[in-house]
């Protein structure tokens, strides 16, 4: 006989303060025909990162743009490549079709007054060139096609343009240019003429390669426009630098650049400064922000309306609005965290300060939402640069930064009007918990053919490239979870979970062989916080050394998640200890990490342990599958985990029901 | 004994400035027709995007006093005594 059921859970709600899910890691909530649902959902999948062949220099993305290929170009990319600016100031292409060659494309990190900065901006122009931001100034990368009679050693422009005008030279920074389809990087020894005046550059072979007729080809003028100079030139008035006490220096200013118009805005420390449409003139002290104040970020509205982040030199953080003419900013609204990015949403803008998410339209502030981590003091979620938001539909994804002891870790935040909050991992090479820095919503609009419907939303992390998929399964190293608290208000024996699973619906199912899930079911009855901060010496697969055993003590049991290190992201748990509470404590794990590490890792310790885990097949799933538990308490953690494994596919929980 | 339902329905959230603060954001455009127009040194470019930016009062310092109205497009001057 079946036993009457104790407790069902069939509807569920995001993270908030306002209560809802512990933690969602990779899931979303779903309704179907009032049918709710977990399901797994958000999983990345890695594009290109450092260990990718010619991305080895990759540093933190900064920003990402989408080009679209010269008219004629050899370069066949019709929904457009991706060119990447990285923090060291580095410059990546990457072409899905490999249409182009893949990898670096130049940039330097510093050479005489041209200095890298920490959040620089990438901004495609409809010329075709590029414009981009340093510590000193905005650089211009030229791109063109080589016109018939270029060769190994020089590229004709095929709009006769002047290079010299346009700022290249023979001198370091600005004596670079590179082809785009062979991937050679030359340095220009002489600007002469072929059809019209300084049309041509002229530099050493690269082995072999050849610039042949409509190769596209990049040229870097790092310095084109000196941002402490009023109009950019060196005849230009001085903006001074520091323009006040404890002005922080420039590499670590924030230096987007949005259009606004037709020209284009560049934040500039305590200025916002203005680019014309000719990509010559340029007034870098176009409007001031008050006295002792440091720019962050700045968006402009749908209504072209400019709301600016800032703080002054108390530290104190303000948003200033300014309608794009008035004298002044009106409002000046002071607020306890500035915001490093601000994205532009309906009437107004979005952002997140310590963890809350809040809407503006620059008079009025909103708070929509709040991480449930969020306390009033300590560190909280803040997006990591001025690219870190992105809107698709009614979803708002934020790059955040936290602690990785709390579950507020790296990541991306996912913020659905419809349940509240969720998050998922950014990767490297497999390793998750890596930092994500910008977005790039890439609509995947064909030049070729009809308006594409297809977006992607595309993330710049720590020397990662990552394309978020959705209701996606994960592989052997990759783990979902789910963690509930639950109220059962007096002792109450729980022997067993049973879910009601199916395969998601939110996607078609195309591979018959996907056929197979993995599912534990943890729990723990609060008797330890549930989540606790460790940090391991060296791993091997199957065990742990924890050499601040006397001061974080292993528990036999409970749940590991490693946060950092080669295994981060992963879940295992400790079966035994030898050395107890000694600084030679030794864990051993099961099941096994995907491999050894010499180094330290960070982890944070679940206070649950594992009721049951089953590998499952979609033929499994016509009844509930039963995991027993050996739960007696009045409140109970319930930890549902996903693992990938081999020919997976994407869970979906319709309910829970506790016997 | 009736299993216990654990869980809740999230409720949407609405993002949004609500009508009431939409409101108070009125009230500031209404305030500007209680504050005196300043007096500027330099003549206008700008392209006025509220209704009292249309007009714009100048003096050269010394004897030009003009009025400025933002009209079809473009700035219009009259010159007053």
């Amino acid at each position: 006989m079946i036993t009457q059921p104790k407790a069902v859970i069939s509807k569920f709600s995001g993270m908030s303060d306002k209560g809802g899910m512990f933690y969602l890691d990779g899931f979303s909530i779903e309704n179907e025909n009032g049918l709710m649902s977990l399901d797994e959902n958000y999983r990345t999948s890695e594009s290109f990162n450092s260990g990718t062949t010619g991305y080895s220099a990759l540093a933190n993305i900064i920003s990402i743009q989408n080009v679209y290929p010269l008219t004629d170009s050899r370069i066949s990319a019709s929904s457009g490549y991706r060119i990447v600016m990285d923090d060291s100031s580095k410059f990546y292409i990457y072409d899905l079709f490999s249409s182009a060659k893949q990898g670096f494309i130049g940039g330097t990190s510093s050479s005489g007054s041209y200095l890298y900065c920490q959040k620089p901006d990438l901004f495609s122009l409809p010329s075709g060139n590029l414009i981009y931001t340093s510590s000193n100034h905005l650089g211009l990368m030229i791109r063109g096609l080589a016109k018939t009679g270029s060769t190994t050693t020089k590229i004709i422009d095929k709009d006769g343009r002047n290079f010299t005008t346009l700022g290249l030279s023979t001198s370091a920074p600005n004596n670079k240019v590179t082809n785009l389809k062979t991937g050679a990087e030359y340095t220009i020894t002489t600007i002469s003429t072929t059809t019209a005046t300084n049309d041509t550059l002229e530099f050493s072979a690269s082995g072999a390669l050849d610039n042949v007729e409509n190769d596209e080809f990049i040229a870097l003028v790092n310095t084109k426009w000196d941002l402490f100079k009023s109009d950019g030139t060196s005849g230009g008035s001085t903006i001074p630098n520091p323009i006040f006490k404890g002005q922080p220096l420039p590499v670590y200013w924030s230096r987007p650049i949005r259009q606004y118009g037709d020209q284009y805005m560049i934040l500039n420390g305590n200025y916002l400064a203005l680019l014309n449409n000719d990509e010559s003139t340029i007034d870098c002290s176009y409007k001031q922000l008050p006295v002792g104040f440091q720019a962050l970020a700045f968006e402009v509205s749908g209504r072209d309306d400019i709301l600016v982040s800032a703080y002054d030199n108390k530290g104190q953080g303000y948003l200033l609005l300014w309608d794009g003419a008035s004298e002044g900013w009106f409002p000046i609204t002071k607020v306890s965290r500035p915001p490093s990015a601000l994205k532009s949403y309906k009437n107004g803008w979005v952002y997140i300060a310590d963890g809350s998410i809040y809407f503006t339209d620059g008079h009025t502030i909103e708070k929509l939402i709040t991480f449930p981590d969020n306390t009033n003091l300590g560190a909280k979620h803040n997006t990591t640069t001025h690219n870190g938001i992105a809107v698709i539909d009614d979803v708002i994804y934020f790059a955040v930064r936290g602690q990785n002891q709390n579950r507020n870790y790296s990541g991306v935040l996912v913020f659905n009007p419809n349940f509240g909050l969720s998050f998922f991992k950014c990767k490297l090479n497999g390793v998750e918990f890596i930092t994500p820095f910008c977005f790039y919503v890439n609509p995947n609009v064909s030049i070729s053919s009809i308006f594409s419907t297809s977006n992607d939303l595309e993330i710049g992390c720590a020397s990662s490239f990552n394309n978020l998929n959705e209701f996606q399964e994960g592989n052997s190293k990759e783990f979902k979870s789910v963690v509930m608290l639950l109220n059962f208000e007096q002792d109450t024996q729980i022997k067993e979970v049973w879910l009601n699973l199916k395969r998601s619906v939110k996607k078609f199912f195309s591979a018959r062989a996907s056929k197979n899930c993995k599912i534990s079911v943890n729990y723990g009855n609060g008797k330890y916080p549930i989540l606790k901060y460790s940090q391991t010496g060296t791993n091997t697969t199957t065990t742990a050394t924890n050499p601040n055993g006397a001061a974080y003590p292993g528990v036999v049991g409970e749940e590991i998640e490693f946060t950092s290190g080669a295994v981060a992201g992963q879940r295992t748990f400790i079966t035994a200890i030898t050395d107890p509470g000694t600084s030679s404590e030794v864990w051993t794990l099961s099941p096994a990490v995907s491999t050894a590490s010499a180094s330290s890792s960070d982890l944070r310790v679940w206070s649950v342990k594992n009721g049951e885990t089953k590998t499952l097949t979609l033929d499994d799933l016509d009844k509930p599958i039963r995991f027993n538990t050996n739960f007696m308490g009045s409140r109970m953690w319930l930890e549902i985990v996903i693992t990938g494994v081999s020919n997976s596919f994407p869970v979906s929980i319709d309910d829970i029901i506790l016997t | 004994m009736k299993p216990k339902q654990l869980g809740s329905e999230p409720k949407r959230i609405e993002v949004g400035i609500s009508q009431e603060q939409t409101n108070n954001i009125n009230d500031v455009y209404v305030r500007d027709l209680f504050s005196l127009l300043k007096t500027n040194s330099t003549v206008p470019t700008h392209t006025p995007k509220k209704f009292i930016d249309c007009f714009y009062l100048y003096w050269d310092g010394s004897t030009t006093y003009e009025l400025y109205v933002y009209i079809n497009n473009s700035w219009k001057k009259v010159t007053l005594a």
